[in-house]
């Protein structure tokens, strides 16, 4: 883990509200799933993205404009810099056979990475209408299944839908907590592994504020930062 | 770098940057060496585990950070066995912040905590989000004397008592001084905050604690205040995050200062504190 000053290569528009940001960073090695903290300009609290994408020593996140901190990021200028903590967290748990991937709007982001170490892989991407899909291109060689809600790209309905029919392998999920809690549902009466990537406000990534509480289904909590942001969907209750 | 240096309740502290309670993880140590630091108090520990309040525990405000994280802490067993240890290693000034719903538990954590190596005890009671041992501790005037007079009898260490702004400072601090070795000032706030599309309140245990610039200039005059009451060493709380905002409270009479959720928005604020004041030196 590091916390560097990191210049800003690229910040550019590239699909509604959302922004892909470029920065030049050595991270390490890197596993899809972890997460970085971002300190935007006038935020008293850091903000956390997953590792979009990372080669070469840049990195790639893809973030949706929502608020106060992701409206400041889309001012960053090239060669702006910024504050980044990472990497963080403890990513997906990559099975070497072949893998589903399910996520919902901008959960994509964290499956970019995952495109470098994994070939084999069935992706369900769904979004409420087609300007939210970005960076297609980069998934080429996946089986690829896209839903938009209001039908107007690929099939009509959720990414969901798929779960009657997907294959028995692994299952890794990102995207908003409705789909998630779905996600557990299936994974619970099915006893499936699924792995979901959940979000959390946090205040410090490295277990200090006690902030990032997910609810343990055994009773208790995990913290996001410290246990997470990959779950076994049938560990936790959203 | 000796002028740095700080002498208070018979502790000679390196120099007056110390981070705060429940704001700060061994990890920092990954970034620049917490041995550099005046001392380091641990988040609050009671007796027993706890688990903490309903999430969300965080938001930010327009100048402050909202929190209602609840006391979660492991209870003082695995904190001597698993914890301390680390700590120990991080840096030699350990102050354990402590927390209790009856006054007994405040006795038990004093005689568990005696035969380690820790320097002193924050007692925290000032938490604005735990139902019982927390703020109203403060404010319940004759368990708190009855407590410390106990405690005077128990501890082998500095006692430092942590208080918060709606506490009566001008009744608190002439009433424990005779059984203290200090007082912090203050702890967070008890504020709230809305979501106005839910219309539900933004933190899950619908109250919390204000900190961060916002409330400096409460600190401060709670510092202020109490300066007059006491002739114990102070340690200034709340809102510190740059140089300028140490000397004030140095100013105003502060032998020490806390630095607590400026760690999440520049995790080497201690460490640039430090290094400003040696510049300031010169
Ligand atoms: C592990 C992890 C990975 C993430 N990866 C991405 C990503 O790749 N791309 C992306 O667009 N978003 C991602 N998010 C969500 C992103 O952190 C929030 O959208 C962002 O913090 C919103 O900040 P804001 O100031 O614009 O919004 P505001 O609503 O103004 O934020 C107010 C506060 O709430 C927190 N907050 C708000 N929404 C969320 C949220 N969904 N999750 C956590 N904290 C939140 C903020 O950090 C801030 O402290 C991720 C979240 C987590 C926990
Ligand atoms: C996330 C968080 C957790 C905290 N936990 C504790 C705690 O366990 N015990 C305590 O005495 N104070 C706790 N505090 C209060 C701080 O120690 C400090 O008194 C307060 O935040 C004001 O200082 P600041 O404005 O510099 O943050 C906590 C504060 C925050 C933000
Ligand atoms: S974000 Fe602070 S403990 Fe996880």
């Amino acid at each position: 883990m590091q916390y560097v000053k990191v210049k800003v290569i690229k910040n550019s528009k590239v699909a509604a509200q959302i922004f892909e940001l470029q920065v030049e960073v050595d991270l390490g090695h890197v596993k899809p799933g972890q997460f970085v903290l971002l300190y935007p300009k006038g935020c008293l609290l850091p903000r956390p993205f997953s590792i979009g994408d990372y080669v070469d020593n840049v990195l790639t996140i893809f973030y949706k404009v929502v608020g106060k901190g992701t409206r400041e990021l889309t001012k960053l200028q090239p060669t702006a810099s910024i504050y980044l903590l990472g990497p963080l967290g403890n990513g997906f748990d990559i099975p070497t056979h072949h893998i589903n991937v399910i996520a919902g709007g901008i959960g994509i982001a964290p499956f970019f990475l995952l495109k470098r170490v994994a070939d084999d892989v069935t992706l369900v991407w769904g979004v409420k209408t087609k300007d939210e899909f970005f960076g297609l291109e980069r998934f080429k060689g996946w089986d690829i299944h896209l839903y938009t809600e209001d039908g107007s790209h690929g099939m009509q309905g959720m990414a969901t839908d798929c779960l009657n029919t997907i294959s028995k392998d692994t299952i890794l999920a990102c995207g908003p907590i409705e789909m998630l809690n779905q996600l557990i549902d299936f994974a619970i009466s099915n006893n499936r592994y699924v792995q979901v990537l959940v979000e959390q406000r946090m205040g410090c990534g490295i277990g200090a504020c006690r902030g990032c509480a997910i609810r343990r289904r055994a009773g208790g909590y995990f913290h996001l930062c410290e246990d997470g942001p990959v779950f076994d969907a049938r560990t936790i209750v959203l | 770098m000796k002028r740095l240096e700080v002498q208070a309740f018979g502790v000679t502290f390196r120099n007056p940057i110390l981070l705060a309670s429940g704001t700060w993880s061994p990890r920092l140590n990954e970034l620049y060496p917490l041995s550099m630091l005046g001392g380091l108090v641990t988040k609050t520990i009671t007796v027993e585990p706890r688990e903490g309040n309903p999430p969300p525990r965080i938001w930010e405000t327009e100048h402050g950070v909202l929190n209602s994280i609840g006391l979660e802490n492991p209870g003082i067993d695995r904190f001597i066995d698993k914890v301390l240890p680390e700590l120990e290693q991080l840096n030699p000034i350990i102050i354990v912040s402590i927390a209790g719903s009856k006054p007994e538990e405040f006795y038990t954590l004093v005689e568990r905590l005696n035969p380690t190596n820790v320097t002193a005890y924050e007692i925290n009671v000032s938490c604005p989000n735990v139902t019982r041992g927390g703020i109203e501790l403060g404010k319940d005037t004759t368990s708190l004397l009855d407590i410390a007079r106990n405690l005077r009898e128990l501890s082998h260490k500095p006692l430092i008592y942590k208080l918060s702004i709606v506490h009566d400072i001008d009744q608190i601090v002439p009433l424990l001084t005779p059984y203290a070795d200090g007082f912090t000032l203050i702890n967070s706030v008890p504020a709230m905050a809305i979501d106005l599309q839910t219309r539900r309140p933004q933190l899950g245990n619908v109250t919390g604690g204000l900190s961060g610039p916002s409330i400096k200039p409460i600190a401060l005059y709670a510092v202020h205040k109490a300066k007059k009451l006491t002739h114990l060493p102070i340690i200034g709380c709340g809102g510190v995050s740059k140089l300028e905002d140490v000397l004030e409270f140095i100013t105003v009479g502060a032998s020490l200062v806390q630095v607590g959720s400026a760690n999440f928005n520049h995790p080497l604020i201690g460490k640039e504190l430090v290094e400003g004041l040696m510049e300031n030196l010169i």
